[in-house]
């Protein structure tokens, strides 16, 4: 399995962000030296702006398609025998094989990207997903039986809260993911974006390439920081003892 | 008589072996009795108290109820969910059924109290030992007003002084109120402790060797000749071949 991700991976992340920020430390002096101001602030926000926006459309995507099919799959022993081998096996399909034909069926537009981000970003949510429900107490499920928590509520108060680390953890991972994913893909298919942006200042502004670089690296940095390390604080609550 | 147990059997698959935990497992709980199930760890005492609790079905037999069963359920593992307080844990079988919520946190204080868990309530699992994680088990199975208490091995985790304390805490909330209590344990002097009658079970596939009452006054001397008595009794009861 590819993706399996348990409390050491959350452990690791924290320091992970120790060392993310020493290296924004070192962008903004990188910034400073290089001289912010030949950045075109408006390309490349806008850029990054549009960029986001994909992310963000494609993981509450790929979370929702994720969070189902690791609810169905485990919601039997016969489907979760058959399935997550198939699933296993899907996730190395490289999905930038796809572009081909998703440009034939979609042209150069935005949808080509969401999709491939979509693809890129359902893995790791969903075996982290798999794993967490594996995981949950068979106590904890007869206890929520045993006081008739069901249905609704049960996957409100019980299902979800506990499943709830695994989420945040394959999110973090996904989310990593997506932004390798899109600088490649918003070059490959040309449509404006902070990938494209960054390919095309390369060839005529190499210094406005190094600013752009490291100014995404900071800004990633910043969403890391102030929403997904919060996220993983919070969640650890949920952790089964 | 409040439960009829009748012809219960369950056999289980595990890694395409079938294991037969229950033979055929008859007996009758009266209302209002301190009922216990001991015998050798393993034998299904566990299988035999989730199947009457309705958390698993038996491939034959059934569990018939002279009333309207409405069970609380103490787990040994506690089964707190740890992104609860204490409050919440307690309040969650209340919420379910949808008491209002001022009614809610009126009877869950009181059992708070009553357990001694008072200023404890804004805590979560993690920060309470074994003895204070199973009182708030023993308030969670109570806040629903059960008339059936079904207890797996509630004080196992525990160590004896802890358990001793929680034993009595029992005795006293059974002793208010109308309830049948229906405990799994391995332990001879406990089930002697606390219950009316004791049934024996065999090694899987478990059958019912015998039930045994215990009419002697609460609380219970368990230094006395009769207690060492009736504890000989079950042991002979437990090791003996039918």
């Amino acid at each position: 399995m590819r993706y399996s991700w348990g409390i050491h991976h959350i452990r690791q992340r924290r320091h992970v962000v120790k060392i993310s920020l020493i290296l924004s430390g070192l962008i903004i002096l990188l910034i400073l030296l290089l001289g912010f101001t030949t950045l075109d602030a408006a390309k490349f926000f806008g850029g990054f702006g549009l960029s986001l926006v994909r992310v963000v459309i494609a993981y509450f995507i790929a979370l929702a398609i994720a969070i189902f099919t690791a609810l169905t799959v485990t919601s039997s022993k016969v489907l979760e025998s058959a399935f997550i081998p198939i699933l296993d096996a899907l996730q190395s399909f490289p999905a930038f094989a796809l572009f081909p034909l998703l440009i034939v069926w979609f042209g150069r537009t935005a949808p080509v990207i969401i999709i491939i981000l979509v693809i890129e970003m359902v893995w790791p949510i969903l075996f982290t997903v798999l794993t967490a429900k594996k995981q949950i107490r068979e106590d904890l499920i007869e206890a929520a039986h045993a006081f008739d928590v069901r249905g609704y509520n049960f996957l409100k108060w019980v299902l979800f809260p506990l499943i709830l680390p695994g989420i945040v953890t394959g999110s973090i991972v996904a989310w990593g993911e997506a932004w390798e994913t899109i600088i490649a893909a918003e070059i490959i298919v040309s449509i404006s974006g902070v990938g494209t942006y960054l390919s095309t200042v390369a060839s005529t502004n190499p210094k406005q390439m190094v600013i752009g670089i490291g100014l995404l690296l900071l800004l990633l940095f910043l969403l890391n920081k102030y929403i997904w390390l919060p996220l993983l604080n919070r969640s650890t609550k949920y952790q089964q003892e | 008589m409040i439960l009829k147990v009748e012809n219960i059997s369950k056999t289980f698959v595990i890694e395409s072996q079938e294991i037969k935990a229950l033979g055929n497992i008859n007996f009758e709980v009266e209302k209002g009795t301190f009922f216990s199930i001991i015998g050798p760890s393993g034998c299904g005492k566990s299988t035999l108290l989730r199947i009457i609790a309705g958390l698993l079905t038996p491939d034959t037999g059934q569990v018939k109820w002279e009333e309207e069963p409405k069970i609380g359920f103490i787990f040994q593992s506690y089964a707190l969910f740890p992104y609860l307080t204490v409050f919440e844990n307690i309040e969650i079988g209340l919420k379910a059924i949808g008491v209002p919520e001022v009614e809610r946190r009126k009877q869950v204080l009181e059992l708070i109290e009553e357990v001694g868990l008072s200023s404890n309530e804004g805590k979560h699992p993690k920060e309470l030992s074994g003895g204070m994680k199973q009182r708030v088990g023993i308030a969670r199975a109570l806040a629903i007003s059960p008339n059936v208490l079904l207890m797996d091995e509630p004080f196992g985790s525990l160590d004896e002084f802890t358990a001793e304390d929680l034993r009595k805490l029992l005795l006293k909330l059974w002793g208010k109120r109308e309830m049948t209590a229906i405990l799994v344990t391995h332990l001879i002097s406990e089930a002697l402790e606390l219950s009316d009658e004791i049934a024996i079970l065999s090694d899987k596939p478990s059958v019912i060797k015998g039930i045994v009452l215990n009419k002697s006054e609460r609380p219970r001397n368990l230094r006395s000749k009769n207690f060492f008595k009736m504890e000989d009794r079950l042991k002979n009861l437990i090791v003996s071949k039918t």
